[in-house]
């Protein structure tokens, strides 16, 4: 078998890359992601950090460094959906009420409330939101996104499917109460 | 209004979305973790405590300093994806593959079998209603004579329950539960995932994981393992986990093979093996490395058709020096594992700016098939290409059109949803959708995306890449599809959210 020379790609580079290389470059992307998991800016900011300090602790025994990616990413999300699960344990309000605690001029829920799909979203389940986040905020494909949670493939997709037939029922509730 | 102005609408809300710029506490944090690191490895370090949105330690010119850092980092990786590890220079090549690219004639049926019309031959009305939006039909192949499928239902208020699905026809149907794994009580919610089932005269297998029970951590997966004698009684066998814990960038995955079952994990210790072998699902060994070849240590199992085809495997190898290298291993029997690069194929300017996808190899035509990429993720010209092997390890190269028209439709679903897939058949692989209105495919890498009529919606495609439509498909929305020895056999939810009716639709095939 001729041996052949790999490129020095991002991949095979993150082999040997410190915490900050690797990781640094996933927080712009990780922390977009959070805001719109979360809906607010502050607890996104909380949750990257929150993230960032369990993938450190965990960087050492992570010998496949050229998935760190989609590690940090799902640690993210697993810290974002206790975030999620945490306010509705010790609250009834639903995701809408939520933002309605949040900073009005928060950039993240400016973005979400200024269309009614957007404000749909809080009708969704903690795992369809992140499933839709992840697919459209983070332009992940469904591969990766089962990728991301740890969950097959078709159940990425079911749950994409729930949480768009979700959003066309709230949308269409919404639209009838206007007429 | 449909699901696809949903998705449009959603498309336009986050294109139009705000991106705030990363906080300076993040980077602040990050730099300080860093700096622990450069003088004491991080298990032994003090933790410094967690900064809340203000800015500590680090001023303004350390802020700058670590961003100008940052940018550099990326700058230097970025570049260096054009530099061979000799540090000789890359030119990037644009893509001219008739002057050094073999020729693709795995002699595929040029034609598509034609389809019946479909119809409805049974209602799930038991306990599996598929319809609280967490439920789905996770696998559905043709094994010992009849078909054998994974479903599994769970959301924050019903504890997980995962079932083998058996149907000699798919006009009547068993469901039988995977217990808890041994020693783990499930509350609500998800509690494991299974992720295959293998039969194999009278013995079986499920192979999954407990990928993500914890969210607090450790981010580790273990891997699982339940038999059966009958499909029916499942045992889950705690000696089968697997150890050291991984964390599952691969999704377990079974197959049967001439001596027991063949299973393939992704493990975070890039010198373990990744496929393992059995006679009975209970004990397990890794299979062995031939001679002269790469450890296999994460891989997507394909399995090809008719004895002596073998099985192939594409994920990566370890060779010492270079972990998590990507690779092809190939095996006759499942036990002996053969690797090889098919960028071997190609020059070395060429070879080097390709990447393996980790996608499942298919098999047809008497020839293996893998498919490569733009390494660095940027097609810049150089455009995709597939190998194919009649040994598994000596390849050819041709330039391949994908990603383009359906040719997405099994690695990409995303952008050609809601549609199912089915394992490879005696005809090829089949695809069902029920769109509609038209669908975008393509994917995210391609320069756009392609827009395809909603009708019909049954496509097949001898390799499993590149489909024809065939005829128009059952209603509702369709989680599985397979192919039978009397035709294909579809599973389909209603497409609504809550609604509990799912059915199972079959249509013949005929043979051109």
């Amino acid at each position: 078998m001729v041996e052949v020379q790999l490129a020095a790609t991002p991949t095979t580079l993150a082999i040997h890359a410190t915490f900050a290389d690797v990781i640094g470059r996933e927080l712009p992307g990780a922390y977009r992601l959070a805001g719109y998991i979360l809906g607010d800016s502050t607890e996104a900011q909380d949750a990257v950090q929150e993230a960032l300090e369990r993938a450190w602790a965990g960087w050492p025994e992570l010998r496949k460094r050229d998935a760190a990616k989609v590690w940090f990413g799902r640690i993210l999300v697993n810290v974002c959906r206790t975030r999620l699960a945490a306010r509705r344990r010790t609250s009834v309000r639903d995701l809408n009420e939520d933002l309605d605690l949040t900073d009005p001029n928060d950039p993240f829920r400016a973005s979400l409330l200024r269309d009614a799909v957007g404000r749909a979203m809080a009708d969704l389940t903690v795992e369809q939101r992140i499933v839709i986040v992840l697919r459209f905020w983070g332009r992940l494909s469904m591969p990766e996104i089962g990728e991301r949670l740890g969950i097959p493939e078709g159940t990425a997709k079911s749950r994409q499917h729930y949480a768009l037939e979700t959003l066309r029922l709230a949308l269409e509730r919404d639209r009838e109460g206007l007429r | 209004m449909n699901t696809d102005n949903i998705e449009r609408r959603l498309e336009s809300l986050a294109e139009g979305s705000a991106d705030p710029d990363l906080p300076h506490a993040i980077l602040d944090r990050l730099a300080q973790l860093e700096a622990g690191a450069t003088s004491a490895s991080p298990i032994g370090m003090s933790r410094a405590p967690r900064l809340h949105r203000v800015d500590v330690g680090g001023g303004t010119r350390a802020r700058g300093l670590m961003l100008l850092g940052m940018a550099a980092a990326l700058a230097l990786v970025s570049g260096l994806a054009y530099f061979a590890g000799s540090h000789t220079v890359v030119p990037q090549p644009k893509a001219t593959p008739t002057t050094y690219i073999g020729t693709f004639a795995p002699g595929l049926q040029d034609a598509p079998p034609s389809l019946g019309s479909w119809k409805k031959i049974y209602t799930f009305s038991d306990g599996w209603k598929f319809g609280n939006g967490s439920d789905n039909v996770i696998t559905l192949s043709w094994q010992s004579g009849e078909i054998v499928g994974l479903t599994e239902r769970h959301n924050d208020s019903v504890p997980q329950q995962t079932c083998v699905l058996q149907s000699k026809d798919g006009t009547s149907w068993t469901c039988s539960e995977l217990p808890a794994p041994t020693g783990v009580v499930c509350g609500k919610g998800s509690c494991f995932a299974a992720t295959g089932v293998a039969v194999n005269h009278g013995r079986w297998v499920v192979v999954g994981s407990n990928g993500w029970v914890d969210p607090t951590g450790p981010y580790t997966s273990t891997m699982l393992t339940w038999t059966s004698t009958d499909g029916t009684n499942w045992t889950e066998q705690p000696s089968a986990r697997s150890t050291p814990t991984y964390w599952g960038i691969g999704l377990a995955q079974v197959v049967a093979t001439n001596s027991g079952f063949l299973t393939s994990r992704c493990g975070s210790d890039t010198n373990q093996q990744a496929l393992w072998t059995s006679t009975d699902g209970t004990t397990w060994q890794p299979a062995r490395t031939a001679p002269g070849s790469l450890t296999i240590t994460c891989a997507t199992l394909g399995a090809g058709a008719g004895d002596g085809a073998g099985y192939m495997a594409v994920g990566t190898c370890n060779d010492g020096t270079r972990t998590g290298r990507d690779c092809v291993g190939y095996s006759a029997d499942g036990q002996t594992w053969t690797s090889s690069d098919p960028r071997d194929a190609a020059p070395p300017a060429l070879a080097t700016r390709l990447s393996i996808v980790p996608v499942a190899p298919t098999y047809v035509g008497g020839r293996w098939i893998a498919y490569l990429s733009p390494a660095d993720g940027r097609d810049d010209g150089l455009g995709n290409y597939q190998a194919s092997s009649a040994d598994g390890t000596d390849w050819t190269l041709a330039h391949a059109a994908w990603p383009d028209y359906l040719i997405d439709i099994s690695t990409n679903p995303t952008d050609f949803h809601p549609a199912a897939y089915s394992p490879l058949g005696v005809s090829g692989y089949w695809a069902v959708h029920n769109g509609p209105t038209s669908h975008y495919v393509g994917s995210s890498a391609s320069a756009g995306y392609r827009e395809v009529p909603a009708d019909p919606s049954t496509y097949w495609s001898p390799t499993g890449r590149s489909w024809q439509p065939v005829s128009t498909a059952p209603p509702s929305w369709p989680m599985a599809v397979v192919e039978t020895p009397s035709g294909l056999v579809a599973i389909m939810g209603t497409g609504s959210a809550g609604s509990p009716v799912v059915s199972v639709w079959t249509a013949r095939i005929h043979q051109p």
